[in-house]
């Protein structure tokens, strides 16, 4: 299914990452508000069609269903599920990781550059290189 | 309080469901176009709308949406009520935002559903409205004039194409729409 590896989106990736127990729709919902404090709430109608388009995928399977109210379906992750994040985290993390080579070579080409004309101003430079560290560390 | 309004496009519904909502009516029920309306606090409820069938392949009649009505009232939404396979849901605005979908691909499904359902009936209706001009044909041939009979006949074609004409022109509506989307 998943041969050439395209992005999950978020809702996929947080509904796997709240499957790791047994969890049920609204639990789901409530699971990823709170890892996102509050910046994604799935809608019921996009949870609804992503649940059964992962059960035909097989990620995620019927845990529980209680019989009596037909409500509160719960369901798990399975083992191609678990690949599939795991795969997807391996991608987040080499966008991450490349993203701050980037942002670290840029800093330290600055900061040759600042280097250089400090040799002309160095009474400046202390207080500017000082900045630039705090620069660094902050990104860092 | 009853309305009578005849919408296409589910987004102008949803905004003048919500309006009457801001206004003190609450919607409760919506048969063939007729609104039913009880008064409420203003503003309490929020209203969505949602289509879940694909056109050709489920029964307008079919009832097996219970799963997926219980499904959105687990997340504090209230069904109101079904017409054929459009759903209404509410949900008070306390609880916050209520929106069923919240991501682009989701929502692309759903345009994709309706887009579908226009261009399904338009099709349908073109074919009437061929098969209508053909008659309209075969009567000029037989009496080579138009009577009231005539008349009616030519209006009902006229209607037909009107109708197909509209459907085809949502379908180009909602692909507009979710052409906005994936950008």
């Amino acid at each position: 299914m998943a041969e050439k590896q395209t992005a999950m989106t978020e809702s996929v990736y947080y509904i796997l990452l709240s499957l790791g127990t047994p969890n049920h729709g609204y639990g789901i919902i409530q699971n990823t508000i709170e890892l996102t404090e509050g910046r994604l709430e799935l809608g019921a109608g996009t949870l609804y069609g992503a649940l059964n388009t992962l059960l035909e995928k097989g990620w995620i399977r019927l845990y529980s269903e209680d019989k009596h109210s037909r409500k509160k379906k719960q369901y798990i992750i399975t083992d191609e599920g678990s690949l599939a994040l795991q795969r997807e985290m391996g991608r987040l993390q080499e966008l991450l990781e490349n993203g701050r080579r980037m942002q670290q070579q840029q800093l330290s080409a600055e900061l040759e550059e600042e280097g250089g004309r400090c040799e002309e101003r160095t009474l400046e430079s202390a207080e500017r290189r000082a900045a630039i560290d705090e620069k660094v560390q902050v990104v860092f | 309080m009853k309305r009578f309004r005849l919408y296409f496009d589910k987004e102008k519904e949803e905004v003048w469901l919500n309006k009457m909502s801001q206004r003190g009516w609450a919607m409760t029920g919506f048969i063939a176009g007729l609104y039913t309306f009880m008064p409420c606090e203003p503003g309490k409820y929020i209203y969505r709308v949602d289509m879940r069938g694909e056109a050709g392949r489920t029964p307008i009649w079919r009832n097996d949406y219970q799963e997926y009505i219980e499904f959105v009232e687990e997340t504090g939404a209230e069904y109101v009520c079904r017409w054929a396979w459009w759903l209404i849901f509410r949900r008070e605005a306390t609880k916050g935002e209520f929106t069923l979908y919240t991501d682009a691909e989701s929502h692309i499904a759903l345009y994709k559903r309706i887009r579908w359902m226009f261009l399904f009936f338009g099709m349908m209706e073109l074919s009437l409205a061929l098969s209508n001009v053909r008659s309209l044909l075969d009567f000029w041939d037989k009496f080579g004039y138009f009577d009231s009979m005539g008349f009616v006949l030519f209006a009902a074609v006229l209607f037909a194409w009107f109708i197909a004409v509209g459907f085809f022109l949502m379908s180009l509506k909602f692909t507009l729409k979710m052409r906005k989307l994936r950008r």
